[in-house]
């Protein structure tokens, strides 16, 4: 980056030393901007989110399912056997599996998951933040061209965790979030310490193990299977932005 | 913390926002985009290493898309739709109920992040028999010098009991999911060696039955007087008891599900003859072994097409 531009660092990290990693904002960075989002209360079998962003975008998907006691929240993947969401280029479409499965929260963003155009978007205050991308105009950059603008909600990280118990077996982990809402989340996990990180939200099918998350209004709720043999770590990201 | 920077959504004060109602703050980490890009899994090639170059392990998602030869139902959805990862097929999907499996599973470690297709979804295997074996004298058979056998297999060259030259036979012991004129990116006869004699090169020649629906062995023509497909294949092998030979069959089913009197669901057959072995030299699967014969196709090379995203949060 130049040397002008802005940054801004994780708390326990000098701005002027910090790696990116470390870096909350930079004026270079891609942050996800969210497009669109909402409740939507499901109907059997799948339901439609328009977003017409000619490009397939990222997304997530968080369903409310009625079972757990209290109502719990899951990340919603191509895992048939969970909670379950897929997007093309024109719709975001959320299924409902089971009548369990009352609504979802749903987060669209601007970014695509590779390569798109990027729409038009039109600015509705005259007052806020933007950051361009090195090279580009702050005044007349896009919304791909712009790390940050001030209108667009951005997924905010308030709790990090791991839970590398060396214990074998399975566990449940019950991770208080402290928030007013129910939180949208991400988990992780190692099986062994072997140093290869699952992104399986739900299941693991390579190593045996098995890790179901969801949140509800108190915690986050991390189940562990395994075998007695194994050891799993668990790295756990819980936002502020909700997931109901 | 009394420091930093928050930015609070349209219409809430930022001295009084909750977390959820701020477009950012310095107090919470960000999800930083590190790369992104997009690639294809294919049955020769199922699992994609990418070089995230960031030296320890980092947040990421992947999304994946359904194996194209899964038709677009109820169940999936489109099939040129995005999933998160991880996607995992499970139950019944059309009419692949038999190799439902078709996980794309992703992880990665501090140099690379792995995307791999564990994908059974347009991959169809046939037995062509299976136990309790009292169908045995329907699905193998064989001719040499004695004359024509059912409930066995054998092939190749065995002048020291006086059988010198064997062809063998087998059919499926189900009907073959093909529509009428499918072309297929491969077909493997998988021909189980239960026994053996002598441990020199067996060389066979293998057709398909030129026959819409190939019947049971035990009654009409004898399996290899049966007209043959025009496409066969050469292979020489010096297996052992125990080993299964894969035998390309690309060509042969295709030119059988290429007949006009072809209809998806009927049976296949697959005449091996002898191709020149010296003497004391064959293949047999005796019907009193375990018959673990199969006909294997893949309809379609492409398994997933993938997006992946990096971003600079460090996960370990």
């Amino acid at each position: 980056m130049a040397d002008y531009g802005m940054k801004v660092s994780e708390e326990g990290h000098d701005v002027f030393t910090a790696q990116d990693k470390n870096l909350s904002l930079k004026s270079g960075f891609t942050l996800l901007k969210v497009f669109d989002s909402g409740i939507l209360t499901l109907s059997s079998g799948w339901n439609e989110v328009d977003h017409n962003l000619g490009y397939v975008p990222h997304f997530l998907v968080y369903t409310k399912d009625t079972t757990p006691s209290p109502d719990a929240i899951f990340l919603a993947t191509g895992d048939l056997g969970i909670a379950i969401a897929r997007a093309d280029t024109s719709k975001l479409y959320i299924k409902q599996d089971d009548a369990s499965q009352t609504e979802a929260y749903y987060y669209i963003f601007y970014e695509p998951t590779d390569t798109g155009t990027a729409p038009a978007v039109v600015s509705t205050s005259d007052f806020g933040i933007k950051i361009s991308k090195d090279g580009f105009d702050v005044k007349t950059a896009n919304i791909l061209q712009q790390t940050f603008n001030s209108e667009k909600n951005t997924l905010k990280i308030v709790t990090d965790g791991e839970d590398s118990s060396t214990a074998n077996g399975s566990r449940t982990l019950t991770i208080a979030h402290g928030l007013s809402v129910t939180p949208a989340y991400f988990v992780f996990y190692e099986v062994n310490n072997d140093g290869n990180w699952f992104s399986n939200f739900t299941e693991s099918h390579l190593s045996g193990a098995i890790v179901e998350a969801r949140t509800n209004d108190t915690n986050l709720i991390i189940d562990i299977t395994t075998t007695s043999s194994q050891t799993v770590k668990v790295k756990y990201y819980i936002l502020a932005d909700p997931g109901n | 913390m009394d420091y930093g920077i928050k930015i609070s959504q349209p219409g809430i004060d930022v001295f009084d926002a909750n977390p959820e109602d701020l477009v950012f703050s310095s107090k919470y980490k960000t999800l930083k985009v590190s790369s992104r890009g997009n690639g294809t899994l294919t049955d020769s090639a199922r699992t994609a290493t990418i070089p995230h170059g960031l030296g320890y392990v980092p947040f990421f998602l992947v999304h994946t898309q359904l194996d194209p030869s899964v038709a677009t139902n109820a169940v999936v959805g489109d099939n040129t739709d995005y999933f998160i990862n991880p996607f995992r097929l499970s139950g019944a999907i059309g009419t692949y109920e038999a190799e439902n499996t078709h996980d794309i599973v992703a992880w990665a470690d501090s140099t690379n992040l792995y995307i791999i297709a564990r994908s059974n979804v347009g991959k169809d295997i046939y037995p062509i028999a299976i136990a309790p074996f009292s169908n045995l004298d329907e699905q193998l058979a064989y001719e040499d010098d004695f004359g024509y056998t059912t409930g066995d297999w054998v092939v190749g060259n065995h002048s020291a009991t006086g059988q010198n030259i064997e062809d063998g036979a087998v059919r499926t012991n189900g009907g073959v999911i093909l529509d009428q004129g499918q072309t297929v990116y491969s077909a493997t006869l998988n021909l189980y060696v239960g026994g053996r004699v002598g441990s020199g090169e067996v060389k066979m020649r293998v057709y398909g039955v030129d026959e819409d629906n190939t019947g049971a062995f035990n009654s009409g023509t004898p399996a290899t007087a049966r007209a043959k497909t025009s496409a066969s294949t050469d292979h020489n092998t010096t297996l052992s008891a125990g080993q299964s030979s894969g035998v390309n069959v690309k060509g042969q089913i295709e030119e059988i599900a290429a007949r006009a009197g072809w209809v998806s669901g009927n049976r296949m057959g697959f005449i091996m003859n002898d191709n020149g072995t010296v003497a004391d030299n064959d293949y047999f699967e005796p019907s009193g072994g375990s018959v673990l014969s199969t006909l294997e196709i893949m309809r379609s090379s492409t398994l997933a097409n993938f997006k992946y995203t990096v971003f600079l949060n460090q996960l370990e």
